[in-house]
């Protein structure tokens, strides 16, 4: 029996695979570098602010 | 945005809504957000400090639904584009095959390795399959923050400035 563990297998497992597949994504539209140039506009409005 | 730790991540996931509003077209964007506001909600609950009864039977269904709007984001969303890898992966990759040695793979063409590979979205590891066993142990050890490993990385970062 593995017991689960939570930040490894979630936060950088699943959550951070979904992520960078969304950035995936983005890249893929037709404007994908604007789409991804927002994104990182409003990241840092609102993961890097203090 | 480098070298991001698993708090990092935890807090890009938390404001994760608001980032990708609005970011993809149309018919993809509620399936999205969707799946976001869900993921959101599992990550609160699977970090939740004291769990009922109920709440473990409300994470149980939810599990069950967020493993729906995955396979349905894998099938319905992801099918509709061609995904390339990040220009940082095929980096990585590409030094990656220039550090093997040349002995190890003789056949192998060094020219092949420039440009992007497609990439698709791999929902059969272990780890996304473990979701579904987050409910049994909370049931079995008591809530995740007894057993995750965040708690000793955590510790292991700050003892370098607190307990000097």
């Amino acid at each position: 029996m593995l017991v689960v563990d939570f930040m490894h297998e979630f936060e950088l497992g699943v959550w951070k695979s979904l992520f960078t597949h969304l950035i995936r994504l983005l890249y893929a539209q037709p404007d994908g570098r604007q789409r991804v140039n927002e994104l990182d506009a409003r990241s840092v409005a609102y993961f890097f602010s203090p | 945005m480098k070298k991001l730790g698993a708090r990092d991540f935890e807090d890009l996931l938390q404001c994760s809504i608001p980032v990708f509003d609005g970011l993809f077209p149309d018919p993809y964007d509620a399936p999205i957000m969707k799946l976001l506001y869900r993921l959101c909600e599992w990550h609160a609950l699977a970090k939740l400090r004291m769990h009922t009864e109920p709440s473990l039977q409300h994470m149980e269904s939810l599990t069950k639904e967020l493993a729906k709007l995955m396979r349905s984001f894998r099938n319905n969303v992801c099918t509709q584009f061609e995904t390339k890898e990040l220009t940082r992966e095929a980096a990585a990759r590409q030094r990656r095959a220039a550090q093997q040695p040349l002995s190890d793979n003789p056949a192998a063409p060094t020219t092949t390795k420039s440009g992007r590979k497609v990439k698709i979205l791999n929902l059969n590891t272990y780890k996304y399959h473990a979701m579904s066993e987050y409910v049994a142990f909370i049931r079995l050890f008591g809530t995740t923050d007894n057993f995750t490993t965040q708690l000793v990385s955590v510790t292991f970062v700050n003892s370098h400035m607190g307990f000097i």
